[in-house]
């Protein structure tokens, strides 16, 4: 870049940089109000929390849980994927009891729970908590965590082709006295004995 | 309203053009929010949807950058959090050996080369470095002050590490690759933690982090570092004077102000010493005759910086990002000292364009301003100068074939005040052909942009006392001063990459990563000499040799990097990988450059492996092993360094979930070894030695 075109600069710098502020704040005004709401696909997050619905209408929890309490419990630990996706369910009934939700940060927090979902930012400590559900029974645990179901977790979700699928520890589910229709170890992608 | 007038009244304060920019852009978004406001989506009822259904949908996440970037084509690591815990490392450039492809060779206990698919050195430019979204990449050379750069590492989440040019994406000047080092969300570092140790070579280091909840919606976390690194042992086998000292603390918080919007604040100040020991060139005087004289000295480093991100989800498929980050701080070297302020404003927006297309496109300005304080041995000339980068950029991902074919086309366009325009565009194309097999391919030009050094440096590189022997008499009884300028004429230089991955999964639990790549280089950097002349603009009268900075050099280079990861056995980890790089450089006619192509040809090793293994014994105990090799240095500032291999291991005791004691060693097999040499500014290398430390980390 030769000397002289240098000392052109300054100015026409100056200008170029209005007219970049100029073009910017358009582009970005259009960005902001101009975003489509392409509320036609669903978030992977809804499909999850449909999925945990779902769920319970092919489980078997034992006895004890009706008995002790009028209360469906979900229970979310650790960094909240849903938003607000899983509000409705409160709407909704579980084996005739009203669903409520709660959200905790460490598994010394749980109290009473039907079914646990474990967020993937807990994935470091996926065996630590499940070690510390070991004395509970029936306590459906779930999660998106990698290699959730081989790690002794219940049910796992997976990603396959752009789809929501899920995989499924028998064993687990059955040491913690829920029972699992046929039907929907027939659907799982995976099932573990 | 004229624009021209306009310019002129921002002609006399170079502030106030960023800060119009800044106001605009932030009054613009408001009040698009504010127009903007979340319509309630028009929702299906998602819980009347059967697993049948269910099982058929197809999902977009607001993806997480990390799955992204596995589909986005291009040679990635992630290095975890876990990978850093287990491999006993305590600072950054130590857990970058964790990533195959990347050379880290340590100079001295403060100073490192770090570098992707060749070119390392100490001031190696070819390496975009961020720390949650902030540049460390100084323009003040092209590199990164590493000593200044460290944070509690359980607190990082990841490091994500992009081998290639990643400037379409990711920012100016990240021509071989970029390294994002992302720390944890306040909400996910709750409660206390007091983390303290200390070793033989580690004198010692304590940590401490407090983290809360603010609201339901609101985290955040405080915390402070002290580290102190004990000075190293030099090649002649004496101490040396490299200690590291360093006290930060900073704090972060992130609040889910609304259900789709979410806000970060960090900030953090750091002030330290580091050690260095440097031959310093001087003219002879009848009173000390030395040409040059070894010196010591503790250079201070300190800085804070402040930055804000608002992130809001627009939809399922769509995202802004607005940033904002002030950053300023102040290094020390060969006895110049240098301050420099950087404010950055970074937006980004995410979009689905139709069913088969998802648009990124970003727009960002960067204003930095350097001052100087100039020496004989290193000036910056002006010694203060303002640095403007705008900059503009579009990523288009096209999905040709659903599930098995995606075209991704995208460019960055900047300007600088150095170079001016620059484009680099790229072209990726990711082939699935069956699950889980991924083939992608990538042809990219990138460039790396003028640095101030290179633009205006005055290096007073060496003195040759009298008699001179290319000079006739008289003149021969005068010294010379062999200087090397930088040049207002410097290019970019140029990079243009062609890249073929592979990935796949052999079996479950047994994931392998192959990446290949083909460099081509142009206009790299050199030095040619100019007509020697008396100078007598500094006593005593000398002789001037000059070197100016040049774009002399092309070359090309080519290689491959190679990632295994296997879980044989659920409490078993194995990961191995390798890579292989040949460099070969090629100075333009009638060049008179003496050193470039040696160190750029012989500066990085031909081979790198690493093989870690991580055993979980029982629930309280946990032992690692990490081998790793580097291959010999053939020519680095005119020296060769040897390969050499050595092994890290580390052993972790919890013996209640809250506490953990371990103990590591490093570098175990060998008493020590030499890992660089210098290639600029004579800073005199030490060799790493063998040693052990101890660490409690205690969560309460």
């Amino acid at each position: 870049m030769s000397r002289a075109k240098q000392r052109q600069w300054p100015e026409k710098a100056r200008l170029n940089h209005l007219w970049a502020v100029a073009i910017l704040s358009a582009l970005i005004t259009a960005a902001v109000c101009g975003a489509a709401d392409a509320g036609r696909r669903l978030s992977e997050y809804q499909v999850k929390a449909s999925y945990l619905y779902n769920f319970t209408k092919f489980i078997e929890w034992p006895p004890q849980n009706s008995d002790d309490s009028q209360v469906f419990s979900i229970v979310v630990m650790g960094k909240n994927p849903f938003g607000e996706d899983l509000k409705p369910l409160t709407d909704r009934l579980v084996y005739n009891r009203k669903v409520l939700i709660r959200y905790i940060r460490k598994i010394e927090a749980l109290q009473e729970c039907d079914l646990l979902f474990i967020s993937a930012d807990e994935a470091d400590s996926i065996i630590d908590i499940l070690h510390a559900l070991n004395r509970r029974q029936g306590i459906l645990t779930v999660s998106d965590a990698r290699n959730f179901a081989q790690k002794g977790g219940m049910i796992g979700f997976v990603q396959k082709e752009g789809r929501i699928r899920f995989q499924i520890n028998k064993r687990v589910a059955r040491q913690a006295n829920l029972t699992i229709s046929s039907n929907l170890l027939k659907l799982a992608l995976t099932v573990l004995e | 309203m004229d624009l021209r007038h306009l310019a002129k009244i921002y002609k006399k304060s170079s502030f106030l053009l960023p800060l119009t920019s800044c106001i605009t852009i932030l009054f613009v978004l408001l009040s698009a929010a504010r127009l903007a406001a979340a319509p309630v989506n028009a929702t299906v009822d998602i819980f009347a949807l059967g697993i049948a259904e269910l099982m058929n949908i197809e999902v977009t996440s607001a993806s997480k950058k990390v799955q992204r970037l596995a589909d986005v084509g291009a040679a990635v690591f992630v290095i975890t959090q876990e990978d850093i815990r287990r491999s006993g490392a305590r600072s950054i450039p130590e857990a970058l050996r964790l990533a195959p492809g990347v050379q880290v060779a340590r100079i001295d206990a403060n100073k490192w080369a770090i570098s992707i698919r060749g070119f390392n050195g100490r001031f190696a430019d070819k390496l975009l470095v961020l720390i949650d979204g902030r540049s460390v990449y100084t323009p003040l050379f092209s590199g990164v002050f590493w000593d200044a750069q460290d944070t509690i590492l359980t607190d990082i989440d990841r490091i994500e590490v992009i081998r290639g040019p990643g400037a379409a994406l990711w920012g100016a000047n990240a021509v071989n690759g970029v390294i994002n080092i992302i720390t944890k969300s306040a909400m996910d570092t709750p409660g206390r933690l007091v983390s303290i140790g200390g070793g033989t070579e580690e004198r010692g280091f304590a940590e401490a982090r407090y983290g809360m909840s603010l609201s339901e919606a609101t985290d955040i976390r405080f915390y402070a570092k002290r580290l102190d690194r004990d000075s190293g042992m030099n090649a002649a086998g004496n101490q040396a004077h490299d200690a590291w000292h360093m006290s930060r603390g900073g704090f972060r918080l992130d609040s889910h102000t609304t259900e789709r919007d979410t806000l970060t604040i960090q900030g953090e100040y750091y002030d330290g010493s580091v050690g260095e020991s440097y031959l310093l060139s001087k003219l002879p005087t009848p009173a000390d005759p030395a040409v040059s004289r070894m010196t010591d000295a503790d250079n201070g480093t300190r800085g804070w910086h402040l930055l804000s991100r608002w992130e809001r989800t627009l939809s399922g498929t769509s995202g802004i990002v607005l940033q904002l980050y002030y950053d300023r701080y102040q290094v020390g070297m060969v006895g110049a000292t240098g301050k420099m302020d950087v404010v950055d404003l970074d937006f980004q927006h995410r979009f689905a364009l139709g069913k088969k297309q998802d648009i990124i496109w970003g727009a960002g300005y960067r204003f930095s301003r350097d001052d100087i304080e100039n020496t004989f041995t290193v000036s910056l000339l002006p010694p203060q100068k303002d640095y403007h980068l705008t900059s503009f950029f579009l990523h288009d991902e096209i999905e040709l074939l659903p599930e098995h074919l995606s075209l991704i086309l995208g460019s960055r366009f900047e300007r600088n005040n150095y170079s001016g325009f620059e484009i680099q565009p790229n072209c990726r194309l990711i082939w699935k052909p069956a699950p889980p097999h991924t083939l992608w391919t990538a042809v990219s030009r990138a460039v790396r942009t003028p640095s101030r050094g290179d633009h205006s440096v005055l290096y007073r590189q060496s003195v040759i006392p009298p008699p001179l022997a290319f000079v006739p008499f008289p003149a021969n009884q005068l010294p010379a001063v062999v200087t090397i300028y930088g040049s207002e004429e410097y290019d970019s230089e140029e990079l243009l990459a062609y890249e073929l991955g592979y990935r796949t999964e052999l079996r479950p639990n047994l994931n392998l990563d192959l990446s290949t790549f083909y460099n081509a280089y142009n206009h790299l950097r050199t030095v040619k000499a100019g007509q020697p002349g008396p100078d007598s603009s500094s006593a005593p009268t000398h002789i001037l040799i000059p070197f100016i900075t040049n774009n002399d050099m092309t070359g090309h280079t080519y290689g491959a990097e190679l990632a295994v990861s296997w879980l044989p056995l659920p409490w078993w980890r194995l990961q191995a990988s390798y890579s292989y790089l040949k460099i070969f450089m090629d100075m333009n006619d009638n060049t008179t450059d003496p050193y470039n192509k040696a160190d750029t040809e012989g500066g990085s090793p031909q081979q790198q492996f690493s093989l870690r293994s991580g055993f979980d014994i029982g629930r309280k105990v946990s032992w690692d092993l990490w081998l790793r090799g580097v291959e010999r240095l053939e020519s680095i500032g005119d020296d060769s360094v040897a390969g050499y291999v050595t092994l890290d291991t580390r052993l972790a005791w919890k013996p209640v979930p809250q506490l953990e004691l371990s103990l590591i060693g490093q570098n175990l097999l060998q008493k020590s070894h030499a890992e660089f040499q210098t290639e600029l500014l004579f800073a005199i290398p030490t060799e790493t030695e063998r040693s052990f430390y101890g660490m409690l980390t205690w969560n309460f």
